[in-house]
């Protein structure tokens, strides 16, 4: 609870105090504003009475985001119309032409269909399959904690920690291909991590085995707001389990579904470091696995034959790619609630 | 129906109280079989850790286990070890 007495305030410049109830100075003002706790004679409201007070209040996050997220999107937007190099020096505004020149780069139509590729494959398996996980421990059983726990043991771990581990499983001589061959499944050793399709697919795989704990959690929290109710009656009615899940257990956790379908879909097309440490630098075979990051990295940040400018398009259409799959799933879940 | 109580006294659930046999055998293998997916790299990338560098990570001859102590490669570390002697040692 604030004071209500005001202390004189000596005003810098003024060559005296001044004192409550003359004319007030500009600092006492200031003070008076800043005040924690209602004025005198005013309601609680009376702490917003400055129109520029929130504002005061919120300024070191918005100096943060202007910095960190404004600054660097217009920044990009500004390149996308130029020549710049990576390393600096004189650029050129060169118009739209960085644009018509990703329309007939086949480079970026590859990267675009990989990205939408990963989306597509990685989305409906994160929707799912941590579902599946949350309802599996969901149940109180002896010993419930440690699978929870042990199941998000990989989101704690470093993705180029984990990318590197499954580069040794997956190899030619690796222990994945080692057991299948001792136990006569294949003669020779599947090439997981030279030919691009199964590049592809052990990428797709590695992010959403890293990602199943913590969706996980998400869905264990939803599942809380599902009534047992339904499920018992359900059961009563002669439901089995399957059928339960599919009736009772995805309807009740549907926005939680939106979510995590939201959250993984944008998280899709920015992948990066499972391609990169599966597909090694050059992004699979003759760069056959680069994702729109991936590309953006290779086009835009080479120091010596970068072009800052045409990454910076890509840039671009990427966001615009993540723009419209955002818009998209706010739709959907608009239509859902109404 | 929880009737067996333990030492202080508190109801203790019976595993039939957690559902049916067979149920709860399928719920507990599917959730080994989760771990065995979600740990079991991670664990080999430990077991991986205490091999020592004669030891093959990749090919035919790779084992899951280490076959030698991790704290072997020095004498005066080797003596200090307290690694059991019957787990295979060199």
């Amino acid at each position: 609870v604030a004071t209500q007495t005001v202390k004189p305030v000596s005003v810098p410049g003024a060559g005296a105090t001044s004192v409550p109830g003359t004319a007030p100075s500009r600092l006492r003002r200031l003070a008076r504003a800043v005040r924690p706790g209602p004025a005198p004679g005013a309601n609680g409201a009376a702490l917003y009475r400055r129109w520029w007070l929130p504002w005061l209040w919120t300024a070191p996050a918005l100096v943060c985001a202007a910095v960190f997220g404004v600054f660097p999107f217009l920044n990009t937007l500004l390149l996308s119309f130029t020549n710049a190099k990576p390393l600096g020096g004189a650029a050129n505004f060169v118009g739209l032409s960085n644009y018509t020149r990703m329309l007939d780069d086949s480079d970026f139509w590859l990267a675009t269909r990989n990205s939408l590729l990963y989306a597509l494959i990685v989305v409906p398996l994160m929707v799912l399959l941590p579902l599946m996980l949350a309802v599996l421990v969901e149940k109180k059983l002896p010993g419930i904690g440690f699978f929870r726990s042990a199941f998000y043991t990989p989101v704690l771990a470093s993705s180029v920690v984990v990318g590197l581990s499954w580069q040794w499983l997956l190899a030619d001589d690796g222990l994945i291909n080692t057991w299948l061959q001792k136990a006569h499944l294949i003669r020779s050793a599947i090439p997981f991590l030279s030919d691009s399709w199964l590049i592809l697919f052990c990428a797709m795989g590695l992010t959403v085995w890293k990602g199943l704990g913590w969706y996980m959690v998400f869905y264990l929290a939803a599942l809380g707001n599902v009534p047992n109710e339904l499920h018992e009656a359900a059961a009563m009615d002669g439901a089995g389990a399957i059928r339960r899940f599919w009736h009772i257990t995805v309807p009740g956790v549907r926005q939680a579904m939106m979510l995590v379908g939201t959250l993984t879909g944008i998280g899709s097309l920015r992948v990066f470091t499972e391609i990169f440490m599966l597909g090694s630098y050059t992004g699979g075979p003759g760069g056959a696995d680069r994702t729109l990051p991936f590309y953006i990295r290779d086009v835009g940040l080479d120091p010596m034959t970068g072009n800052a400018g045409y990454g910076s398009a890509v840039s671009v259409a990427l966001f615009l790619l993540t723009l419209g799959l955002t818009l998209l799933a706010q739709r959907l879940t608009k239509e859902d609630e109404s | 129906m929880t009737t067996a109580v333990d030492k202080r006294g508190r109801l203790m659930p019976r595993w039939r109280d957690y559902g049916r046999p067979r149920e709860l055998v399928v719920r507990y293998l599917l959730l080994l079989f989760v771990l065995a997916i979600t740990v079991g790299p991670l664990l080999w990338q430990l077991l991986a850790s205490l091999k020592s560098t004669s030891e093959d990570v990749f090919g035919a001859n790779a084992s899951l286990l280490p076959h030698t102590r991790p704290c072997a490669p020095t004498r005066r570390s080797s003596s200090r070890c307290r690694w059991p002697r019957t787990s295979g040692t060199v």
